[in-house]
């Protein structure tokens, strides 16, 4: 199906001759690398508490381990807060006309609340469960900060209106959003999230590789912001 | 006070595939037509570009190019005893807006129905008899026949330029196809797609267990190809953007590669953009149109007035125009009355997760939208459902259209959500996890309506679309019995770990199954339970014709796609050959 | 669009021209490397596939394969007329596949097939890592006009609407970096005379490529010369 006569040949090439191309890729990158979490902080929408809970909360959801940094050090507390400041966390993707009411679980989210103010309630609201700022979610050692997080997925908390399991789903999926998506929403840094996966990024011309079965693929991920043509710092609106 | 235009041959409402195909044959006759799309225009350059295109959080996760939920929602319940609520963010479903419509945003997959589907009552009675289905079920016959649409069927897949393997030429089975296909008249315009290793795998197996894989037949192509358009389209590239996204080497079969600039060079036709249709305005009898109603994006109102109203708006948004324009009468479930919102269906979807292990390296991101391999052995009525109890099938699909990391990160049963554990075995399942698809059946209910929600409204003031759906006991029996099958296929591949997760109830509004929402305006020979004659033609006003999936009585196994397709064509000619000589009634 | 009658002339004209141009070439190529003005960073190791390879890339074979070095030198760089390619850093599995193509005939060249012809297979493969490995420091790029070089960065970056032809970095990267391990061949630093000219091959026939064939035939005569000046002077990666 190639368009060669030689494609049985040049398949032979491939496997025989290219497995690795960056070593580096498959190894790790140690978390150190990506630097101090607490730089390059964006300032749009979270407060020092609730960028505090966030970074702890955050790095229990997706931790660093010894060779992959986690959704700390990948800037995923950078994301949430861009996300928070704009379209979406302003709720302008939501269809947001009233009555609120409470609905079926297969009706989906129907909280008045915006993302944006989701977050801010619930914060408010956990960080008042503790005692005092010295005894604070992100002072807990680990296993208490997870059995924690439990509850609140739980739905066994209630968060000045909020069902915590709503507000945990709200926060571990902008996890997961802020860890794999491209760099250019202000998470993911340095691509780590797709280096550890194996995932190549925004170009993907595949044309003459994806008949090539079991070849392993392995190219420095490339984002958005890698094209000439991107001239933006991080995004905040989240795509509207 | 609405300002009116001067009058015009005909309206279209909503310029996707429907849309720009009836204007072009129409503006093409000689008529003035002019095309009301709500969304904006857009084009393969620059719109549809790389790397920019390539953009997950915008465009699958803030679903950059669907419908806007914050204008224009629809609320859903699963029964009519509940009270609807507002779907206040698309999941489940996305209906896409904006020149083009839900082609540009579409994966490819072009599938025709089987002869039988066309008369499923008549068939499934007559091989079953009609114990075999649960008292709500309502399938119906279509009113138009396989052997009428084929050749319309032909003419679209040669306009898409649709990429395969022939299995049933004019009766003759051929070697390299689906042998269980209904009959065609001529080979695919272009060779199948390349397959992944993942469908290679599958291949292997489901020949093992003696089933019969194919390529699925792809709008995305496998070569150069110049339709009969005079447009030229290039090879995909498998670059794992397909579904939610354009395409940025006009590669994809979309309204703006096959037809559209042949649409706009035709001083006959005028593409109005952000104009939002408010309804289809009717005479004093409530029996012919006079033409829309209008909003611009400054907020201005128009009357448009014209002879012919084409609603061309995707599936929910015509059934919802209709109600609110008053054409047809609305149907109501309690006493089964009224026909606009009867047999809505849907596509009963389910998974088979397939952890294949670490030294299996699938590279699932390298896709086209429709490089899967399939088997057909199990869709619609292709198997002997006496004993089984139910009706329905699904054909089982293995190949990925994409692995994009926010939407895709398997992990094997017993993996918490989250933490350590989590993070460790998405790492090690990532490259090594195929997902099989099983695309169902979804087979029309008593329950199961559109009509106009009484409380929410959208930004121009007017009643949401209200959804009333759950699966039947029906199509969940039928889930369940094929995913079985379907796992079977994928320990023969040697997985490690096999996920078989059929289809269960209630529908969920929360996570993505399927845009394959059919019915609500369906076509049929029997005013009584129908919106519109075998030719899309309203029995109530027929200077209306409604064009859509909304016109099928239930879906089948496949997408249905090519088939709306088939009837566009179908309809034009209609239109061409017999409406437009002598306007009135073609029933 | 030429008409049918004269493509058949100027097909026939341009092999010529091909022909004619390597053999004032090759005639006047001197056989040391006195007129190298470029620094070659030599191989950090000689491995003996190198070994074959670098001597190949001297001497040429006993089977008859012309010294790679004549034409497009030991750094790759050949005279920069842009007769011949630049093959310094190139993807290893683009020129294997090229030179496989060339013996096939598959490309046709009435210069190269004869060499790749007489190369073995294991010969290719050595060669094309030997080429793909080296990496020499480019000489300035000559100046480009502005309004050229803008007009080539526009379709190089966002394609051209009116022709139907998508940016060429969606499958050349960014700024015409290349894709090593699928074989997609940078274009960034290239001559452009050369990048012109392979445009020419694909219109024509002479080179056999599913996802060139549409776009080097809509591209007009203009936007090839501007496409071709722009990723001349486009800025090539670090070496990794």
């Amino acid at each position: 199906m190639s368009d060669g006569p030689n494609s049985n040949s040049r398949r032979n090439f491939l496997r025989s001759s290219l497995v690795l191309i960056s070593t580096a890729t498959l190894a790790g990158e140690a978390p150190a690398l990506l630097g101090n979490p607490r730089a390059e902080e964006t300032h749009r929408f979270l407060n020092e508490s609730e960028r505090r809970f966030l970074l702890a909360a955050v790095d229990r959801l997706i931790p660093a381990d010894e060779r992959w940094p986690g959704a700390a050090e990948a800037g995923v507390v950078n994301y949430i807060d861009l996300q928070m400041a704009g379209a979406w966390g302003r709720g302008e993707i939501m269809y947001r006309h009233g009555p609120f009411r409470k609905g079926t679980p297969t009706q989906g989210y129907q909280l008045e609340y915006t993302p944006a103010e989701l977050f801010r309630r619930s914060i408010l609201a956990i960080n008042a469960h503790f005692a005092s700022p010295a005894k604070s979610f992100d002072q807990l050692p680990s296993e208490e900060k997870d059995a924690y997080l439990s509850s609140l997925e739980k739905g066994d908390i209630d968060l000045d209106g909020v069902p915590s399991n709503t507000f945990f789903d709200f926060l571990l999926q902008h996890t997961v959003e802020g860890f794999f998506s491209d760099p250019i929403y202000g998470g993911n840094k340095n691509k780590i999230a797709w280096k550890m996966i194996g995932f190549p990024g925004a170009y993907a011309d595949y044309h003459d590789l994806i008949d090539k079965h079991g070849v392993e693929f392995h190219r420095e991920p490339l984002s958005i912001a890698d094209g000439p043509g991107y001239h933006s710092m991080t995004s905040t609106t989240g795509g509207k | 006070m609405p300002q009116t235009l001067k009058e015009v041959d005909v309206v279209v409402i909503g310029v996707g595939f429907a849309g720009s195909i009836l204007a072009k044959e129409l503006a093409a006759s000689g008529l003035t037509v002019v095309g009301l799309e709500r969304g904006h225009s857009r084009h393969s350059v620059p719109d549809f570009q790389a790397p920019a295109i390539h953009d997950e959080l915008k465009y699958s996760i803030r679903k950059g190019m669907m419908q806007d939920v914050t204008r224009e929602a629809m609320t859903f319940r699963n029964h009519y005893r509940e009270v609807a609520l507002p779907m206040r963010q698309w999941e489940a479903f996305l209906p896409g807006t904006g020149l083009g419509g839900c082609g540009v945003h579409w994966n490819g997959q072009a599938w025709r129905y089987h002869e039988e589907e066309f008369v499923y009552k008549t068939h499934i009675e007559q091989r079953y008899g009609k114990k075999i289905l649960d008292p709500d079920l309502r399938i119906q016959d279509w009113g138009v026949t396989y052997q009428e649409l084929e050749p319309y069927y032909d003419r679209f897949e040669y306009l898409l330029g649709v990429c395969g393997k022939a299995g049933n030429l004019n009766g003759k089975i051929e070697p390299g196809g689906n042998a269980l296909e209904a009959p065609r008249s001529r080979e695919y315009p272009n060779p199948p797609m390349k397959e992944q290793y993942s469908g290679a795998l599958f291949r292997k197996a489901a020949v093992d267990l003696g089933y019969h894989p194919f390529l699925q037949p792809s709008a995305n192509m496998t070569r150069p190809y110049t339709n009969p358009e005079g447009m030229t389209l290039n090879p995909c590239a498998y670059c794992g953007f397909c579904e939610r996204y354009g395409c940025e080497h006009f590669a994809k079969a979309s309204p703006q590669t096959v037809i559209l600039p042949v649409l706009m060079k035709n001083p006959n036709f005028e593409l109005r953009t952000e104009s939002q249709v408010l309804k289809i305005n009717l005479d004093s009898t409530g029996k012919k149109a006079t033409g829309v109603s209008y909003m611009d994006a400054q907020g201005r109102e128009f009357e448009q007035p014209a002879s012919l109203v084409l609603l061309t708006a995707f599936a929910l948004n015509d059934v919802r125009m209709l109600l609110l324009s008053g054409i047809g009468k609305p149907y109501d479930p309690a006493t089964e009355t009224g026909v606009v919102g009867r047999n809505y269906a849907y596509q009963t979807q389910s998974y088979v997760p397939t952890f294949l292990g670490e030294d299996v390296h699938l590279n699932s991101y390298m896709a086209g939208g429709a490089s899967g391999t399939v088997i057909d052995d199990f869709s619609v009525d292709n198997f002997d459902h006496s004993a089984l109890g139910f009706i329905g099938g699904c054909y089982v699909l293995c190949g990925s259209t994409n692995a994009r990391p926010v939407e895709f990160h398997p992990t094997p049963p017993g993996t918490p959500r989250w933490g350590s554990k989590w993070k460790d075995a998405v790492r090690r399942h990532y490259n090594h996890t195929a997902i099989f698809n099983l695309s169902g059946t979804s087979t029309s209910m008593r329950g199961n309506y559109l009509d106009l929600d009484p409380t929410y409204r959208d930004a121009w003031g007017l009643p949401l679309l209200r959804i009333t759906f759950d699966f039947p006991d029906n199509d969940v029996r039928m889930s369940r019995f094929v995913t079985h099958k379907a796992s079977e296929i994928a320990r023969q591949m040697g997985a490690k770990v096999v996920v078989d997760s059929p289809r269960t109830g209630p529908f969920t509004t929360t996570s993505y199954q399927s845009t394959h929402n059919t019915g609500g305006a369906v076509i049929g020979a029997d005013p009584s339970t129908s919106v519109a004659n075998r030719y899309c033609q309203s029995w109530d006003v027929p200077n209306v014709f409604v064009v859509g999936a909304c016109n099928y009585p239930q879906n089948s196994s496949y997408n249905p796609t090519l088939t709306l397709g088939a009837l566009i064509y179908w309809t034009a000619d209609a239109l061409k050959t017999r409406y437009l000589k002598r306007p009135g009634p073609l029933v | 669009m030429t008409k049918i009658h004269s493509t058949v002339r100027v097909k026939s004209v341009l092999s010529m021209a091909v022909v004619f141009v390597a053999i004032i070439i090759v005639a006047s190529y001197p056989a040391a490397q006195t007129s190298v003005s470029n620094k070659t960073i030599p191989n950090k190791s000689i491995s003996n596939e190198s070994q074959i390879a670098v001597r190949i890339v001297a001497e040429g074979t006993t089977r008859g394969a012309v010294a790679c070095a004549r034409c497009h030198g030991f750094d790759g760089a050949s005279d920069g007329s842009g007769a011949f390619p630049r093959l310094d850093g190139q993807s290893a599995q683009y020129l294997a596949d090229q030179l496989r193509r060339f013996a096939s005939g598959d490309r046709q060249n009435a210069l190269m097939q004869p060499i790749a012809k007489a190369l073995k297979d294991d010969e290719i493969g050595a060669v094309a890592q030997y080429y793909a490995n080296v990496h020499t420091v480019p000489l300035p790029s000559r100046p480009v006009p502005a309004q050229l070089r803008d007009r080539g960065k526009q379709v190089a970056e966002v394609g051209d609407l009116s022709v139907r032809v998508q940016a060429c970095e969606s499958c050349h990267g960014p700024n015409g970096e290349g894709e090593p391990v699928s074989g997609v061949p940078y274009l960034g630093g290239q001559y452009s005379h050369y990048i012109s000219l392979q445009i020419q091959m694909f219109r024509q026939g002479y080179r056999k490529s599913q996802q060139m064939i549409v776009p080097a035939h809509n591209l007009s005569e203009q936007d090839i010369t501007a496409v071709a000046a722009y990723f001349e002077q486009a800025p090539r990666p670090a070496v990794k």
